[in-house]
């Protein structure tokens, strides 16, 4: 892992409250594997005081240039996103446990809802450039945030989208659209981040099909290398379940580990 | 050019490089920054807290920022004193750190016990026993705000081992002076001078306790004051050294708590927000020894000056 000053390549509003950061960061981009995050310095102020951790979203070893694509939701990020190209930003990479593609998996299905989308395009990446068929599945609360549907596109994955309002693709469940094609198009594998329910629905469909899932998870965190302690999770199988940190034994879990 | 500046120190017969050390909690069990720089550039590292028996530790939430600082109930997870004289310890012998473990318990039997067990352990180089954590339901700052308590522990735990022992205190105390005195009457090599202050913070949407703990331990710059007027007051009254800490960020703070009596510093919060900060206060105060005409960082021990009715 690396901590470096990265230039800020591009910076630009996504959707109302979200944004996509590049940064110039060869290093951490080398050795990044998908799933993994990164923690930045939003300001050099004392406050916000701590690192704020963001999943890697797409990297491009060629030009070393990394992707972050976050949402504004605290004073941190909002510091964040008036960060200007050109200027540098403090960041500590790559960190935690990455998503595990199966060699078996020839097709897999990427389930994101919300921000939750940054996490699991880095492994439909990873696995297009391996030639994988990927399925991306993509929610959102309204047509308005729905994120990367376009570069998901742009990799070849086939992708389909729900919205809760129904004014952009399928009226409701994202996981609906996810059960109808793991008993038709033969997926080997699934990866998930979004909400507790989504990940509890997105489980239970992986369970009946014989699926295995892996799922990333958030928490707050001070330092991203298992230091502190601070990001505890309970993780285990039934009846034998032990906190875990997420920074270092995750973010990523196999899915059945993380229910409650 | 003139010469390079000493920067060694001893503390209660632990000798150090150089005055900057690691706080314990903020360091995990010492392997978690050797990406960022070898550990041996480093005064000396203290490791998490050590139980008997691998502990499990609060429930989440147990970190929360707060305005320049954080608070945290993490617990004292930890593997238990022997999974890490296996395991780490190993390892940190290899990079040639200057380890000096935190001792934790729920009994003053159960400090001695530990305490033991590390003494026989190969490439401990102190104890400093944490009798002031805030976040753990027994033992912690139940021993530490009572100076029969800490006269007791610190005994017992002075019989069974030769190491130089430190003494962690608390700030949550009404006179620090009181706990300070009674820790170098048992025995006490050396103090550290503060552990985090009791804290708590609230989701006003919720109206519920951020942390799954309900209260925790605030560090970070937002307590730099109370610690450095802890370290002042507490140099008062003892002639053992003492390690400062709490909230130092930059060499600039680390000169205050060498002025207001610290013989070494430690830093905590900071290297989760700067992991180069141990390493960037050295090479600070090594600067600030040259430009201050500064022979030996031991002579600005205590040097505040004070001048009453100015």
């Amino acid at each position: 892992m690396h901590q470096m000053m990265a230039a800020v390549r591009g910076h630009r509003p996504e959707r109302p409250g979200y944004y996509r950061l590049t940064l110039e960061a060869p290093q951490i981009t080398g050795e990044a594997q998908a799933g993994q995050f990164v923690m930045i310095r939003c300001a050099p102020t004392l406050e916000p005081l701590l690192r704020r951790p963001f999943s890697i979203f797409a990297t491009r070893p060629e030009n070393g240039e990394l992707e972050i694509l976050y949402r504004v939701v605290g004073r941190g990020t909002q510091l964040l996103s008036e960060v200007r190209e050109g200027s540098p930003v403090d960041i500590v990479g790559p960190l935690g446990h990455g998503y595990t593609l199966l060699p078996e998996a020839r097709t897999i299905a990427v389930v994101g809802r919300g921000v939750g989308v940054a996490s699991v395009f880095s492994v439909a990446q990873a696995a297009r450039r391996e030639g994988r068929r990927v399925f991306a599945f993509v929610s959102a609360r309204t047509r308005d945030l729905l994120l990367a549907v376009e570069d998901l596109k742009r990799l070849g994955c086939q992708v389909e989208i729900s919205t809760d309002d129904g004014d952009a693709g399928y009226q409701g469940l994202v996981t609906d659209l996810l059960a109808s094609k793991a008993k038709s198009e033969g997926i080997g594998q699934v990866f998930v981040c979004g909400s507790r329910r989504l990940i509890r629905a997105a489980a239970e469909i992986a369970r009946e099909a014989g699926i295995r899932a892996q799922v990333s998870l958030e928490q707050q965190m001070a330092c991203g290398v298992a230091a502190c302690m601070g990001c505890a999770r309970l993780v285990g199988t039934p009846g034998n379940k032990v906190y875990k940190k997420v920074c270092k034994d995750g973010p990523v879990f196999w899915i059945e580990e993380v229910l409650d | 050019m003139g010469s390079q500046p000493n920067l060694a120190v001893n503390i209660g017969g632990i000798r150090m490089k150089n005055p900057v050390m690691t706080a314990s909690g903020c360091y995990g069990y010492g392997l978690s920054y050797v990406d960022f720089y070898p550990p041996d550039l480093l005064g000396a590292m203290v490791v998490k807290g050590l139980y008997r028996e691998a502990w499990r530790g609060n429930p989440p939430l147990r970190v929360v920022e707060t305005p320049a600082g954080m608070l945290n109930a993490v617990g004292l997870e930890g593997p238990g004193v022997d999974s890490f004289i296996c395991n780490e310890l190993q390892q940190l012998r290899e990079y040639g750190a200057t380890v000096i473990a935190n001792v934790a318990g729920h009994s003053v039997e159960e400090y001695a016990c530990v305490a033991q067990r590390l003494s026989e352990a190969k490439g401990i180089a102190g104890l400093e026993l944490n009798i002031s954590c805030p976040n753990v339901s027994q033992g912690g700052m139940a021993f530490g705000t009572d100076p029969r308590m800490i006269f007791e522990l610190v005994s017992a735990v002075r019989k069974v081992t030769s190491l130089p022992v430190i003494a962690k205190l608390s700030p949550n105390v009404t006179d620090i002076r009181v706990t300070a005195r009674a820790a170098e009457d048992a025995g006490a090599d050396a103090l550290s001078v503060i552990n985090t202050l009791l804290g708590m913070s609230i989701d006003i949407r919720t109206r519920r306790p951020r942390l799954g703990n309900i209260t925790g331990g605030l560090s970070g710059p937002a307590i730099r004051p109370v610690a450095i007027r802890m370290v002042w007051q507490v140099a008062q009254v003892v002639n053992i050294p003492i390690i400062g800490q709490g909230g130092i960020m930059t060499a600039e703070d680390a000169v205050e708590f060498i002025l207001a009596g610290a013989r070494a510093v430690a830093i905590g919060t900071a290297n989760f927000v700067n992991p180069m900060a141990p390493l960037q206060v050295i090479e600070g105060l090594r600067q600030y020894c040259i430009e201050n005409n500064v022979d030996d960082i031991n002579d600005l021990v205590g040097k505040v000056v004070i001048e009453l009715g100015k």
